[in-house]
């Protein structure tokens, strides 16, 4: 590590309220030179000022995120590292350790999301890979490319375009897996590799449309088709709705367990410290 | 040689094409994987030509493509006649692959512009865009050559050869520039307002004057498609 810069890229919009969380995990956590781009699409711009970096940017996430990287790679050494980082993830513990390890091993560690629905893909709440490796790539972080999911078939996500730019440059990765064992919700507020943290209360992930309720009965007859279908999308909104009331409910709490800092909010989550390595 | 995806459309359509290739999701992101998977097959001096679903040449198009390539390495529609928009547009692009691997072309939305309506705003285009200014390589921009304009931003010619239906997938959503047509009506935009008996009028005149201008324009599409469809060429005459 000695000598080469580590440089963050985080996407905010919206709502400010992770900024300050965010930064104060990285300063405690982060035990190496760093510096930090962002943007703050929707957000006062007063909230810019704990970047080190401010890019004027809009749009979906992973365009930002593209974005993002065209703007480190400006001016960054191939041998500094770029880490992704999604607005509600932050370091729970050092991960300088995990990264090393992981890098000397592959030129890319990232968060993989097989608990949802056994997605495949590097997934942007927490990547790192140097400078160089995501130029030569190119790293691409949009959708499009797909896979199966063993529940829904075939999808795609953010970080499908990654996936398929790694398997066709033959480039290995380092996937770190979720460690935490909380049951609150199978996708939300995880902890990954024992040191990143991703909240991501709203998403309503391939996992939990595992659970969505089954077509009625009748379902495309012609009759009653028209009627039965939207009684279907009534079902599928109330039961989206329930999920996110309940999703918000635990948010809300963690959040603010979080926001007081201290450790029993990750107790809560089912945090296992010593989970903190790389799975595969 | 065509490559294409057919996302929500009957496979038996793959004849038309090629390669088909399966993918998903965002416009930007589909375009992105279409020239890698390309990247994997042609040679550096091969020319890559992005087009839309709903667009296609009109004329003789190699000519001008290779006086284009002459001046620059890139070319692609500039679609000015939409509040101004500045960046290259994926309705039709031409580069050779080996200008698109070291550009590391991406056609994601990112990098903002100041819009029409008082905010700065982006669209698929604007980080290759941003890609070009840092490459300091310049580009041939196309822009819409009507003759006659049915519509300001739909049913466009661009450099006389191509055509860009325009209309073709987004009904549900208004460009900017039909937009900017609707009547002005103060306090339709405004959140804090629109809580407010006169704000919430406002808002439902607009939200009715933008159901009604996507109808209109639906139709008008509608019918202009079935002239095309038909094989002739007098739709074509009213353009240019």
């Amino acid at each position: 590590m000695a000598g080469r810069m580590l440089h963050i890229a985080s996407a905010h919009s919206g709502s400010p309220r992770w900024l300050a969380i965010q930064h104060r995990q990285l300063a405690e956590h982060l035990p190496v030179p760093y510096v930090t781009w962002g943007s703050v699409a929707g957000i006062d711009s007063s909230h810019a000022a704990g970047f080190d970096h401010v890019i004027e940017q809009k749009g979906p996430e992973a365009g930002k995120l593209n974005h993002l990287a065209v703007e480190v790679c400006q001016v960054a050494a191939p041998d500094d590292l770029l880490m992704f980082l999604a607005p509600d993830a932050f370091p729970v513990a050092d991960p300088m350790p995990v990264i090393e390890e992981a890098l000397a091993r592959a030129p890319l560690v990232a968060v993989r999301r097989s608990e949802n629905d056994g997605d495949p893909q590097p997934h942007p709440c927490f990547c790192v890979t140097t400078v160089g490796t995501w130029q030569s790539l190119p790293g691409d972080w949009s959708d499009g490319y797909p896979w199966s999911a063993p529940g829904l078939g075939r999808v795609t996500d953010f970080g499908g375009n990654l996936l398929r730019r790694l398997e066709l440059s033959e480039t290995p990765w380092v996937s770190i897996e979720r460690s935490s064992s909380s049951k609150l919700d199978p996708l939300h507020f995880g902890v990954y590799g024992g040191i990143v943290y991703f909240h991501n209360a709203n998403e309503i992930g391939r996992v939990h449309r595992l659970d969505a309720p089954r077509p009625l009965p009748g379902a495309g007859t012609p009759l009653l088709g028209r009627a039965l279908a939207a009684a279907e999308a009534q079902r599928r909104l109330a039961w989206e709705r329930g999920l996110l009331r309940r999703s918000a409910r635990d948010s809300e709490e963690i959040f603010r367990g979080i926001s007081a800092g201290g450790t029993e909010w990750l107790e809560r989550i089912g945090h296992n410290p010593s989970a903190a390595r790389p799975a595969g | 040689m065509t490559w294409a995806s057919l996302e929500g459309i009957d496979p038996a359509e793959g004849v038309h094409f090629d390669r088909v290739i399966e993918q998903y999701g965002s416009h930007a992101g589909k375009l992105n994987h279409l020239a890698m998977e390309i990247g994997r097959e042609a040679a550096d001096d091969d020319l890559l030509m992005f087009l839309d679903g709903d667009a296609f040449p009109i004329a003789e198009v190699m000519p001008f493509i290779e006086r284009g390539l002459g001046q620059a390495p890139l070319i692609a529609v500039r679609r000015a006649e939409n509040v101004d928009q500045p960046q290259p547009h994926p309705c039709f692009c031409v580069t050779r692959v080996a200008t698109w691997r070291s550009l590391r072309g991406d056609w994601s939305p990112g990098p903002v512009w100041p819009g029409g309506q008082g905010w700065e705003v982006t669209d698929v285009g604007s980080l290759l865009m941003r890609k070009l200014e840092l490459a300091g390589l310049g580009w041939v921009q196309v822009l819409r050559s009507n003759k006659r304009d049915l519509d300001p931003l739909y049913y466009a010619v661009y450099g006389d050869v191509v055509y860009h239906h325009g209309a073709g997938f987004r009904a549900e959503n208004l460009s900017a520039t039909h937009r900017a047509m609707a009547p002005d009506l103060p306090g339709a935009d405004a959140s804090g307002l629109a809580r407010r008996p006169e704000g919430r009028l406002a808002r439902r005149r607009k939200e009715r004057w933008e159901r009604s201008m996507r109808r209109r324009l639906e139709e008008e599409s509608e019918s202009f498609y079935e002239r095309i469809a038909a094989g002739d060429s007098d739709w074509l005459s009213e353009l240019i």
